[in-house]
């Protein structure tokens, strides 16, 4: 019996690697496609979490080698393509591993402690959320320096906590990932003064990476659990641009981790929020519920599939990031750019129709709008922090 | 071993280098491997464990007989022709498309009282595990049910 059920699992693990690799196809939607033939199998719901795991770590491959959005927090592209741009294409995959794989095993081991503090503290911080955000806000957008960039600044901010603010209403399936492409991918393939050809630095293995890391892998790790449990403060996604406040973009390494961290405790700790509350706020977690319901039973089966995904999507991240990034720089860019504009607008199209299309061009003529006035990208974030603000005001 | 030092060489990790137990100032990709390992090593001994068999699938009556014998499964229906038998009683939950299982009830069951006294048409959602009788048919040894309205039966 035993021997079947790992067996099953190697497929699914090889075609998770290959699904991984592509921007925009997410389990979730992965889910929703195969989810009418397959939903009567019974090990479908394990073999969905298989590919998230899988996904979880490899997804920062894609994301590092050409800047595509990366997972829920869709962040993960910043620091990792600023990263491969200076030549740390290697440390950058290296600290998504070890952000990833630490988070993990940290949530797997404190999830039956952390989970009943998180509702407490949130308590205690709940009253001053929409104050802390107007302010730090404010000290993101005056770190410009000069007035007139601080007003450009200011401006970028509005128009994207408007865009944001429509787009996360709109009924798509990956409202981030038009929103993300168009504010930053688009406009760095299509721009090509800076289509940089990033050759990497000469190593034949993996740098190390330091520890100074681990207190940003906390931090991910406790914000991955907050993004969980409190449907009132926000989705993964804001609490990444919130804590570029904290967190500068200007600090890549310390920003990756954190974003790897996030992603990684926070589909960890739905499982056990799934069990304990009953509430899934991860899309395949969901699915899986419905198939095969998270009880403090079938946890550990539950657990077990995406603790031995992650790892092995980790060990996939290292081999394959291994063999590919010395030889990215050899490609021919402008035309792979193209190729890969070509195909992440298909993707949208595939997935969200001519609405996503529409929340794309908008977006990428915002990301156009910020290298035209010279600003820092990290301003769109008012698409995420924007809404976040509104809700913790109670104005929507 | 055999496994560190294969992880180790693909990612050409300086596996061995210095005394084993040095102040670890930097995560090496040795650390890494171990880390890695150690997380597989996890969600194999949950697995080996807790075998994905061991949660109980939701599915319908006639989707049980798709289902391997010793899985756990969670089906609902309503209740139909119940039978004693020796030990427990038995009797089939039915779907509205006419899919039916056979249930197996032990004595033992929290609950069996009320179960023995239900009327047919019952709605009801039961956990058990899938077994096969000597003939061959499959039917669920009952572990836990619940009573359901008419209206939380979906067809």
């Amino acid at each position: 019996m035993l021997c079947i059920d790992f067996a099953l699992f190697i497929p699914v693990y090889l075609f998770g690697i290959f699904a991984s690799l592509l921007p925009g196809l997410h389990p979730n939607s992965i889910g929703a496609l195969l989810n009418p033939w397959l939903s009567s199998w019974p090990d479908w719901p394990f073999m969905l979490v298989a590919l998230l795991g899988i996904r979880i770590a490899l997804q920062f491959l894609p994301s590092i080698l050409v800047g595509t959005p990366a997972g829920e927090t869709g962040l993960g592209m910043l620091p990792g393509a600023r990263m491969m741009k200076e030549g740390r294409g290697l440390e950058a995959l290296m600290i998504c591993a070890c952000a990833v794989v630490i988070a993990t095993l940290a949530a797997l081991a404190l999830s039956p402690f952390l989970l009943p503090l998180f509702p407490s503290l949130f308590m205690i911080i709940k009253p001053w959320v929409g104050y802390l955000l107007v302010i730090a806000s404010a000290v993101l957008i005056c770190s410009e320096g000069e007035v007139k960039k601080a007003g450009y600044a200011l401006l970028i901010f509005a128009l994207a906590a408007a865009l944001g603010l429509l787009t996360l209403n709109l009924t798509l399936l990956d409202p981030l990932f038009c929103l993300f492409v168009g504010f930053f991918t688009l406009p760095m393939l299509f721009s090509p003064h800076r289509l940089v050809k990033p050759r990497q630095k000469k190593t034949d293995s993996f740098p190390s990476v330091s520890l100074s890391l681990l207190p940003f892998i906390a931090l991910g790790l406790c914000l991955g659990g907050l993004s969980d449990l409190l449907p009132g403060l926000s989705t993964p996604s804001q609490v990444a641009a919130i804590a570029t406040l904290i967190v500068p973009l200007s600090a890549p390494a310390h920003y990756l981790a954190l974003v790897a961290s996030i992603e990684a405790s926070h589909t960890a700790f739905a499982f056990s929020s799934a069990a304990s509350a009953g509430v899934a706020r991860v899309g395949v977690v969901a699915m899986a519920e419905q198939m095969t319901p998270i009880s403090m039973q079938s946890l550990p089966v539950y657990l077990g599939t995406y603790a031995l995904s992650v790892g092995i999507g980790a060990a996939a991240l290292l081999i394959l990031g291994r063999w590919l990034i010395p030889r990215w720089s050899k490609l021919d860019w402008p035309a792979l750019s193209r190729l890969i504009g070509l195909y992440l607008i298909l993707i949208i199209l595939l997935n969200d129709g001519l609405l996503g299309l529409i929340v794309l061009a908008c977006a990428t003529l915002l990301g156009l709008l910020t290298l035209r006035l010279s600003v820092r990208r990290t301003h769109v974030m008012g698409a995420l922090i924007g809404p976040a603000i509104l809700n913790a005001f109670g104005l929507i | 071993m055999p496994c560190l030092d294969m992880m180790s060489m693909a990612f050409r990790g300086p596996i061995g280098k210095g005394p084993p137990f040095r102040a670890v100032r930097a995560l090496s990709p040795v650390h890494l491997s171990f880390l890695i390992l150690l997380l597989i090593l996890i969600g194999l001994s949950l697995l080996i464990l807790f075998p994905l068999s061991s949660a109980y699938s939701l599915t319908s009556p006639s989707g049980v007989w798709l289902m391997r014998d010793g899985q756990w499964a969670q089906v609902q229906g309503s209740l139909d022709r119940s039978t004693a038998k020796s030990g427990g009683l038995s009797f089939r939950l039915c779907e509205a498309a006419g899919g039916c299982v056979s249930i197996y009830a032990p004595e033992q069951m929290e609950g069996f009282s009320e179960l023995a006294s239900l009327r047919n048409g019952q709605p009801m959602r039961v956990w058990g595990e899938v077994s096969s009788a000597q003939y061959g048919a499959r039917f669920i040894r009952a572990h836990r049910f619940e009573l359901l309205a008419n209206s939380e039966l979906n067809p």
